[in-house]
């Protein structure tokens, strides 16, 4: 899965300008129909009853259709009735431009597959086991982005070890950075780098040396967990959430998030390991 | 030869000093940079650059406030929007308020360049 929106990438390229991105988003906006509207538009679903499913739908990972179902509102048929119709008449952002007339087909699949290509699709480098989670997606986008920015940064590999449940304590010796994602779900994302870290990923991101311990250095730092976060909401809007980061930060009285619940996952590169937590 | 003025706006040093090395010994010069929404407001007054390049997120005054009042100083104030953030939804609302173009973090320098100089070139 990419964290880039095809729409945004044609207008960086200077493909498609401002007026025919918007015109295009308008269309799809006035085409695709969400899934609880369809539900109730067909009669199976009561209005006063839809809110309940998006809180369900906000608080885990699950399609908001496996809500639909396990929650008791629709029945599977139903669920495959809405989907079919939502399907046939959802348009992506390129359909929407080609018949905007801005861009031919033939751009659009010429472009997409430059899209794919050069777009970093963040591979799954999980060894580890999600089974259990509720919170699969979003642990994934966290931790996959962190890792995939951080091999970016530092090159060579870079691999997750392990996921599970913790307490969430900053290791003496490690320096917190952290930033909340807020909107449909809130949960924050925090970085445990030891010291030797901080100084490297500060270097590597400002392309110069930077002194340990410096405001700047710090800055830097937050800035990387800046990536990982915007690029995370931005990975999970795809699976239906309205999501906006919060400005990073890194700061012993705000580090720790009493009562979170938490998870950790270890990151493992050739020569050192540190820690991602995401506090739910 | 008349380099292309430009203002960069964003709470992190680190992408403003990023940004400068980028553009460094190119057609493009950094007159300003500030780390707040409202001191670059009053600073686009005095300079008038030819692009300003704005955070989305800053504390105090957001990118989006910063972008309208902007807008709302000189409506043919070129304004990109920069983000780690590329939601549909976040790129929507920031063309919608008047925002020229939206570029994603991270970038290259490379394609930052040719990025600016497509700016430059759709006037």
């Amino acid at each position: 899965m990419t964290s880039r929106f095809f729409g945004q990438y044609l207008l960086e390229k200077g493909v498609i300008g401002r007026e025919a991105l918007l015109e295009a988003i308008n269309r799809q906006r006035q085409t695709n129909r969400d899934f609880c509207e369809l539900a109730i538009a067909k009669g199976f679903l009561e209005k006063r009853r839809a809110p309940s499913i998006l809180m369900a739908f906000r608080a885990s990972d699950r399609s908001i259709e496996e809500v639909a179902v396990d929650g008791g509102y629709l029945t599977q048929e139903q669920v495959d009735e809405v989907l079919k119709e939502q399907k046939s008449g959802w348009i992506r952002i390129g359909t929407a431009l080609v018949q905007a007339g801005h861009l031919t087909e033939e751009q659009v699949e010429i472009r997409l597959a430059k899209f794919h290509e050069q777009e970093h699709e963040v591979e799954e480098q999980l060894q580890a086991d999600f089974e259990g989670f509720a919170e699969t997606g979003t642990l994934k986008a966290c931790f996959n982005l962190t890792a995939f920015h951080f091999a970016r940064l530092a090159g060579g590999v870079t691999k997750l070890r392990l996921v599970e449940e913790d307490q969430a304590e900053v290791a003496p010796g490690y320096q917190r950075f952290a930033q909340k994602i807020v909107g449909d779900k809130e949960f924050c994302l925090a970085v445990d780098f030891p010291a030797e870290l901080v100084e490297m990923v500060a270097t590597r991101m400002l392309g110069m040396a930077m002194e340990p311990g410096s405001e700047a250095a710090t800055d830097a730092v937050c800035e990387f967990v800046n990536l990982v976060g915007g690029n995370a909401c931005t990975q999970l809007e795809r699976l239906g959430y309205r999501l906006r980061p919060e400005p990073p930060f890194s700061s012993p009285d705000r580090a720790d998030f009493p009562g979170k619940k938490s998870y950790r996952a270890g990151l493992v590169t050739e020569e050192t390991d540190f820690d991602v937590h995401v506090f739910f | 030869m008349t380099k292309v003025s430009v203002m960069t706006v964003d709470d992190s040093a680190a992408i403003l000093t990023i940004i400068a090395a980028y553009l460094d010994d190119t057609e493009f010069e950094v007159i300003a940079s500030e780390r707040d929404g409202r001191r670059a407001v009053r600073k686009y007054s005095e300079l008038m650059p030819d692009i300003v390049l704005l955070d989305l997120i800053m504390p105090g005054q957001s990118g989006m406030e910063t972008l309208a009042q902007l807008r709302a100083i000189d409506p043919d104030a070129v304004v990109v929007m920069i983000s780690s953030l590329g939601t549909e939804d976040a790129v929507h609302q920031c063309l919608t308020t008047g925002a020229k173009s939206f570029l994603q973090k991270p970038f290259a320098r490379d394609d930052f360049i040719e990025f600016m100089r497509t700016i430059v070139d759709t006037g």
